[in-house]
C-alpha cells in the first residue's frame, strides 16, 4: 500500500469533517474513520498485491455522500448548493476573471455561483436559497456529477 | 483496443458489457440515475458518474448527460447497449461529433434500418427476399388495406 497515498487520505478525512471514509480499489480496501472527541483516527487496511489509480469521478461519488451528512462537530450547516448536471467545474467566467463568489460572500437568489460546463458549453449555475457562502465543496476544474453538493449557503 | 469507455446503460445489460471490457482489459465508466445509485453494475464499474434524477428521460436518455459523463472520465467511446439510446441515430452522431467512437451502427445505418419502410425497399433493392406485404406504408381506407392483403395472404373468399 503506498504510504503517501494513505497519508493523503487521513489528512482528506481531517479536513473535510467526514466521520468515515472506505475506499475499494481492486483487491484492496482502506477504511479510515474518526473517534470523536478525541479526534483519533484509525486506519484500517488489507494488503494486495497492485494498486490501481485511484479515478476522481469513483472517489467523488464516495466522498460526496458523506460530506452531505457529516456526523463531526466541525460540520458545516446550511442550503447546499447540488449541481443540476455533469460537467466540469469552474469558479469564474474565464481564466483570468475573479471567482463568482467566494467564502463569506453574501449571495441573493439569482446571483451566479459558478459555472459547469458541458460539451463546450458553459452553464451559468445560479443560487436559488440567498444567504452568505459558508463552503465551497469543490475546486477549480473538477469534474462533478449530476446532485455532486457543491455550495453550502448559510 | 480502448483505453477506457463509458457505458449508457444499466443492470445486466451493462454488467454483460463489463464482462467483455474485462477480458478485453478495458476500463469501464458506468453512469446511473440517483435511485440506481447502489446498483450492482454501478460498483462493479472502475468509475461511475451520476447522470440525473430517477426518470429515464432526464438520466438514461440524457443525451447531454450521458456525453458530458464521458468527457469530464476521459472514455474513449460510447457503448449504448440495447434499448435506450441504442437506437436513436442523433444520440450516434451527436457522440461521434463530440469526439467518441459509438459502438454500434453508423447514424445513417440506423436511419435507414430503423424506419420500417425505407429498411424493406433498401432490402428489395439490395434484393434480398422479404415476406410478402404493402409496398411502402399502408394507405388509410381499409378497403384498400384488405386489398393488399388479399393480394398477399388472405384467401380470396374473405
Amino acid at each position: 500500500m503506498d504510504l503517501r497515498k494513505l497519508k493523503k487520505l487521513i489528512d482528506l478525512v481531517e479536513e473535510s469533517g467526514i466521520s468515515e471514509l472506505e475506499l475499494t480499489e481492486g483487491e484492496e480496501k482502506v477504511r479510515i474513520s474518526r473517534n470523536l472527541p478525541q479526534g483519533q483516527n484509525v486506519v484500517y487496511a488489507q494488503a494486495a498485491p497492485v494498486m490501481h489509480h485511484a479515478p476522481a469521478a469513483a472517489t467523488a461519488p464516495a466522498a460526496a455522500p458523506a460530506a452531505e451528512a457529516p456526523a463531526a462537530p466541525a460540520a458545516i450547516e446550511g442550503h447546499v448548493i447540488k449541481s443540476p448536471m455533469v460537467g466540469t467545474f469552474y469558479r469564474s467566467p474565464s481564466p483570468e476573471a475573479k471567482a463568482f463568489v467566494d467564502v463569506g460572500s453574501a449571495v441573493a437568489v439569482g446571483d451566479t455561483l459558478c459555472i459547469i460546463e458541458a460539451m463546450k458549453l458553459l452553464n451559468e449555475i445560479e443560487c436559488d436559497h440567498a444567504g452568505v457562502i459558508k463552503a465551497i465543496l469543490v475546486e477549480n476544474g473538477q469534474p462533478v456529477e449530476y446532485g455532486e453538493p457543491l455550495f453550502i449557503i448559510g | 483496443m480502448f483505453d477506457k469507455i463509458l457505458i449508457a446503460n444499466r443492470g445486466e445489460i451493462a454488467l454483460r458489457i463489463q464482462r467483455a471490457c474485462r477480458e478485453l482489459g478495458i476500463k469501464t465508466v458506468a453512469v446511473h440515475s440517483e435511485a440506481d445509485k447502489d446498483a450492482k453494475y454501478v460498483k462493479l464499474a472502475d468509475e461511475s458518474v451520476c447522470i440525473g434524477p430517477a426518470p429515464s428521460g432526464q438520466s438514461y436518455l440524457n443525451v447531454p448527460a450521458v456525453i458530458s459523463a464521458a468527457e469530464v472520465t476521459d472514455a474513449e467511446a460510447i457503448h449504448p447497449g440495447y434499448g435506450f439510446l441504442s437506437e436513436n441515430a442523433d444520440f450516434a452522431e451527436r457522440v461521434e461529433q463530440s469526439g467518441f467512437v459509438f459502438i454500434g451502427p453508423r447514424a445513417e445505418t440506423i436511419r435507414l434500418m430503423g424506419d420500417k419502410v425505407s429498411a424493406k425497399d433498401t432490402m428489395k433493392k439490395a434484393g434480398v427476399p422479404c415476406v410478402p406485404g404493402s409496398d411502402g406504408a399502408l394507405p388509410d381506407d381499409p378497403k384498400q388495406i384488405i386489398q393488399i392483403a388479399k393480394k398477399n395472404w388472405l384467401p380470396s373468399d374473405y
